[in-house]
C-alpha cells in the first residue's frame, strides 16, 4: 500500500534532510538558524501526502 | 475504496493497516500488534469487534471505537498539566494538538508584545487569560474520555467533528508556518509586518467553520452524532 510505504520513508527522507541542511551550515554555504522551516515543511508535505494517499487507497 | 472491506483501522506507530485480528488498542488508539505499548499489550485485548457501520465507512476516518475504560488516566493531572501550554494536550497523547496550542499561544503573546494589536490589546489579553484556562479544561475533558475508554481524536475540540479527516488542516498550517519562518530567516519577508495582519486569522477560521459546517457528507454526519451521543 502506498501510505504504507508513505510512512516508512518518513523518518529517513527527515533524516536526509537534517543531514543537508546541516552539511551545508558546516560548509558555509547557508546557517541552518536561516534553513530550519525547511524541516517542517517537508514534515507538512509528508503529512498531505499521506493523508491523499489513505484516501485513495 | 479500500480492497480488503475488513479493515477496521491503521495502526498509529507504523500506520499499517489493520484488520479486525490484528488490531490492538491503548488509550483510545489503535496499534497493530508490535507497536502497541507493552504496559497494556496484555490486558486490553479488545473483544472482536462486531460488523458495524463503522467499518463500511471510510476506514481511515472513523476506526471502530474500542470500548476499554483505563483507570490509569487520571483527569485531575491533565488540567494541572493543561495550565502550561501544549502539555495537557501531551498528557492526553495529542501531540498535534500540543502543538497548535503551543503555536495560539505564542502567537497571541507575539501580537500582544509586538506592537501590532493596535489598540485591541484588552481584547487580546482577555483572550489570552481565557485561553489559560480553555487548555486545562480541555484537557480534563479530554483525558475523562480516555478514562471511560471511549475514543479520541488527535484534533478533538480543535476542529468541528471530524473535520480533520475531510480537510488537511494541519498539514496545510504547517507548510505555511514554515513557509513564512523560511522567508523570513531569508529575509525576504518582514514577520511584524505579517502579525499587523492577525484578524485574516479570524477571517479564516470562520470560513473554515463555515465551510464544515455546511459541507458534512451524509455518512460523516451520522457517525459524528453518533459519537455525539455516546460522549453525553
Amino acid at each position: 500500500m502506498k501510505g504504507n510505504l508513505m510512512c516508512a520513508v518518513q523518518g529517513p527522507v527527515m533524516l536526509i534532510t537534517l543531514g543537508f541542511l546541516l552539511a551545508a551550515d558546516q560548509m558555509g554555504v547557508i546557517a541552518f538558524s536561516h534553513t530550519w522551516p525547511v524541516l517542517l515543511i517537508v514534515f507538512g508535505l509528508f503529512k498531505l501526502a499521506e493523508r491523499g494517499f489513505t484516501r485513495n487507497a | 475504496m479500500s480492497t480488503q472491506p475488513n479493515i477496521v483501522g491503521y495502526c498509529r506507530a507504523c500506520g499499517k493497516a489493520l484488520d479486525e485480528a490484528s488490531v490492538r488498542s491503548a488509550g483510545g488508539t489503535i496499534y497493530c500488534q508490535e507497536h502497541v505499548p507493552p504496559m497494556t499489550a496484555s490486558a486490553t485485548t479488545p473483544p472482536p469487534i462486531e460488523a458495524s457501520p463503522y467499518t463500511s465507512a471510510a476506514p481511515y476516518t472513523s476506526p471502530a471505537p474500542p470500548h476499554v475504560s483505563r483507570s490509569d488516566v487520571s483527569p485531575g493531572l491533565a488540567f494541572c498539566l493543561g495550565f502550561i501550554p501544549g502539555v495537557g494536550a501531551i498528557y492526553n497523547g495529542q501531540y498535534a494538538k500540543g502543538f497548535v496550542h503551543v503555536i495560539l499561544f505564542g502567537l497571541i503573546i507575539s501580537v500582544l508584545a509586538n506592537d501590532a494589536a493596535r489598540g485591541l490589546e484588552p481584547l487580546l489579553a482577555i483572550l489570552l487569560a481565557g485561553f489559560v484556562f480553555y487548555m486545562p479544561f480541555e484537557a480534563y475533558h479530554t483525558a475523562r474520555r480516555r478514562q471511560l475508554g471511549q475514543p479520541v481524536d488527535e484534533f478533538s475540540s480543535l476542529v468541528p467533528g471530524h473535520g480533520a479527516s475531510r480537510f488537511p488542516v494541519a498539514p496545510v498550517i504547517l507548510i505555511a508556518l514554515g513557509v513564512i519562518f523560511l522567508l523570513e530567516n531569508l529575509d525576504l519577508l518582514d514577520f511584524s509586518r505579517i502579525l499587523r495582519y492577525w484578524p485574516v486569522a479570524l477571517i479564516a477560521l470562520g470560513a473554515y467553520l463555515l465551510y464544515a459546517r455546511l459541507s458534512p457528507p451524509a455518512s460523516d454526519r451520522q457517525s459524528n452524532s453518533r459519537s455525539e451521543e455516546v460522549q453525553r
